[in-house]
């Protein structure tokens, strides 16, 4: 509560001389102060918030998300989800305020209306100039900037994105006259939005949504003029209607530099539905700061774990040793140790490209293995050899195998507990490269790799 | 203390596979103690899919139809490969409110000379304890026989159970069945009243003698919306909880964040 603060780190400022700062990829650090803390806490950019239905994470208790790094603790939360019968009040009423509602404390809370998972399903309705329709528990529902407010008040999140007019930007082919209606209106909501809340006691910060369809001239404009009329009111920029089915790489870039490019340098920038490792890659690249995780949710209630390695393997001949794992029967790990040790040994010529060629037989990719594939049945070894996760540590590939395939929940918490830890260790791994000034080589590592196990012959 | 079955674990992942990883504790990182029944349960609540003989039990699988025959020897050795603390004898377990008094003597005898198939099949004696199960229905008579028989093999026995109960029989039935068995077994062994229970249930047998339970009512309630409080039971999804108490007022994790009543419901 109380807004947000986000720094530049100063070796990615203006030169001197220069106008504005390269558009990225960038780090930062991202403060708030917390209703339950002390004091400010800070994390650092480029970072992933954690996806949540409800504004709490799908499968974890507040003790599970402690058990993550403390990035994870930063919460996306989606509008849409609390859409139903029951009104913003049962949230706000809450004695102390909306934020004692939800059980997990995250030190950070930015409030979108829509989930990223079901862009789609929300943009397929026609907006008018009073409303936008988002998917809540009970189908499709409209919402106008008055709704969105009092949600806003109710739920008190540090930040949150204004409404917005969204359209995919894979729709080519949209008149333009409807793409500059929907920056209109986004324009006019956002407005609206920053009136109504600039008196709220908890002063949340305020993104502006970025618009302009699949038209970079449009994108252009629609941030110019979102800047020149409401930039100083603003905390950061959220750019609208991408990972919605435009093409990755290239296009999708220009789309994310035309709406980034005319924004202030030393406001951060956040981007919903670019979770993917390439897409984050992406993302980065143009500048952005703020991505969401709502594609480890995505992995994890379709059974898979991410097991792609974070950043290149080192080039030395490190003795990386086999991890001791912490097992509760307090041997340490060290019978199963020698016995991991032989399997090991006995798969280590081609230990990784054999793990790798059956996670691809078995409906996995570059980036995750399926969990369901009965070729897991009797693997004993964690789901990603070398994680430090909670459920790297202590479980095996055989039991979550079992558990999902007897339809149990504790699959879905011990794959949610390695996912987001996983990708964290992956944002981690980018700001790493980005602070070495390897980012280029990170991100071609992570590139060819993917191009070479899913079998892109076009390289 | 948790609890495997053994019906269910066998047919997934499969007791060999169990063994392979190391047995149930390794498999579930569970350091703590644990205890398999014996499958013998299923008999009641698969009956129409099972076929009891003096052999053992023939089950048709409810998952793919193949047939399983579960005998004591089959049962015990699953039982070792599962490795659970503890283990239970395969029994022959007759439905609390079968109305057939012979049906009752038969499986009381039977019991018997299936302990007797259990304990000779056992292959870890010394890793894994093996309770004998008291059955006889509601009969005091046929009870008392099973106790004064299963105690000529106490020493093969580290612990008792009180089986066929919790079966849905007359409450005064069930606490004069308690009380005898609890009062007639060695006091020196745990006695364990299998499916129990309740909340009062379990205080009266407690009082009554006994010290472990099983039951899936936690749990199971907990599936279909419920939340067990001290006040009532209360059925959380039914009502639009407005009401801003913590599920447990006073409790002092409840406290400070947690969850509150009305959170559960709008989930």
């Amino acid at each position: 509560m109380g807004g947000i603060v986000w720094e530049l780190d100063p070796r990615f400022a203006p030169a001197d001389g220069e106008s504005t700062a390269r558009p990225g990829p960038r780090l930062g650090t991202l403060t708030t102060t917390p209703w339950d803390h002390p004091g400010p806490v800070g994390v650092p950019t480029p970072m992933a918030l954690t996806y949540t239905r409800r504004g709490e994470p799908a499968h974890l208790t507040p003790d599970n998300v402690d058990l993550l790094p403390r990035e994870a603790r930063t919460f996306h939360v989606s509008l849409a989800h609390f859409m139903d019968h029951l009104g913003p009040d049962h949230v706000g009423n809450m004695p102390g305020g909306g934020r004692r509602y939800f059980g997990c404390r995250p030190t950070c809370m930015l409030v979108t209306a829509r989930d990223p998972l079901t862009f789609d399903q929300d943009a397929k309705q026609s907006n008018t100039d009073a409303h936008t329709f988002v998917a809540s528990p009970t189908g499709t529902t409209k919402i106008t900037t008055d709704d969105y407010a009092r949600w806003i008040e109710a739920i008190q999140p540090d930040a949150f994105v204004a409404l917005a007019d969204e359209s995919p930007s894979w729709r080519d082919g949209v008149a333009l006259k409807k793409t500059k209606q929907a920056s209109a209106r986004t324009e006019k909501w956002l407005a609206r939005l920053l009136e109504k809340t600039k008196e709220s006691p908890t002063r949340p910060s305020v993104f502006a949504s970025l618009q302009g369809g699949a038209d970079v001239r449009e994108r252009r404009a629609c941030a110019e003029g979102i800047v020149e009329r409401h930039g100083t009111q603003l905390a950061g920029f959220a750019i609208g209607s991408v990972g919605a089915g435009e093409t990755p790489g290239e296009h999708r870039q220009s789309l994310l530099r035309a709406s980034i490019e005319p924004t202030p340098w030393d406001k951060p920038r956040y981007v919903a539905g670019l979770g993917a490792p390439l897409d984050v890659l992406d993302a980065l690249e143009s500048g952005v700061d703020l991505v969401e995780s709502s594609f480890c949710h995505q992995c994890t209630t379709q059974g898979y774990a991410l097991t792609f390695p974070v950043k290149p393997p080192p080039t030395t001949n490190g003795a990386g040793g086999l991890k001791k794992r912490k097992r509760c029967d307090g041997k340490d790990g060290n019978e199963r140790h020698e016995r991991v040790a032989e399997d090991e040994e006995r798969v280590a010529e081609d230990g990784e490209e054999e793990d790798a060629n059956r996670r691809l037989l078995t409906g996995g990719d570059a980036f995750k293995s399926n969990m369901w594939a009965l070729a897991y049945r009797a693997d004993k070894r964690p789901l990603l050899p070398g994680c430090k996760c909670y459920t790297c540590e202590r479980y095996m590939r055989a039991y979550v195998h079992h558990l999902l395939q007897c339809h149990e929940m504790t699959a879905a918490v011990l794959l949610d507990i390695h996912n987001y830890f996983h990708f964290n260790k992956f944002m981690e791994a980018t700001r790493e490269a980005i602070g070495a000034g390897t980012f280029a080589e990170f991100a071609a590592f992570h590139r060819e790799r993917a191009a070479r196990m899913d079998g892109d012959d076009e390289t | 203390m948790i609890l495997g079955n053994t019906y269910h674990l066998e047919n997934r992942p499969g007791s060999s596979l169990l063994r392979h990883l190391g047995g149930l504790s390794t498999f579930v990182d569970w350091n703590r103690s644990s205890l398999t029944d014996s499958g013998g349960f299923q008999m009641v609540s698969l009956l129409d899919l099972a076929d009891i003989s003096e052999k053992g039990v023939s089950f048709q699988s409810p998952i793919d139809g193949e047939q399983m025959l579960l005998t004591p020897e089959r049962s015990t050795r699953i039982q070792n490969r599962i490795g659970a603390n503890v283990i239970m004898a395969l029994d022959d377990v007759v439905s609390s409110v079968c109305l057939e008094a012979k049906r009752f003597e038969e499986a009381t005898h039977r019991t018997l000379r299936w302990i007797d198939r259990c304990i000779a099949a056992h292959q870890r004696p010394s890793e894994q304890a093996l309770f004998g199960i008291i059955q006889g229905g509601v009969d005091l008579r046929l009870r008392s026989t099973c106790i004064e028989e299963m105690n000529t093999r106490d020493a093969h026995l580290p612990g008792y159970a009180i089986g066929g109960l919790a079966g849905g029989e007359e409450k005064d039935a069930f606490c004069r069945v308690v009380a005898q068995c609890a009062s007639k077994l060695p006091v020196n062994k745990p006695r364990y009243v299998m499916g129990v229970g309740y909340p009062l249930d379990l205080v009266v047998c407690s009082a009554l003698g006994a010290d472990l339970y099983d039951c899936v009512y936690p749990s199971r309630t907990a599936r279909f919306g419920t939340a067990l409080v001290p006040e009532v039971r209360l059925v959380i999804i039914l009502i639009r909880a407005r009401s801003l108490h913590s599920l447990y007022p006073g409790h002092p994790a409840s406290e400070d964040g947690g969850y509150g009543r009305r959170l559960s419901s709008d989930r």
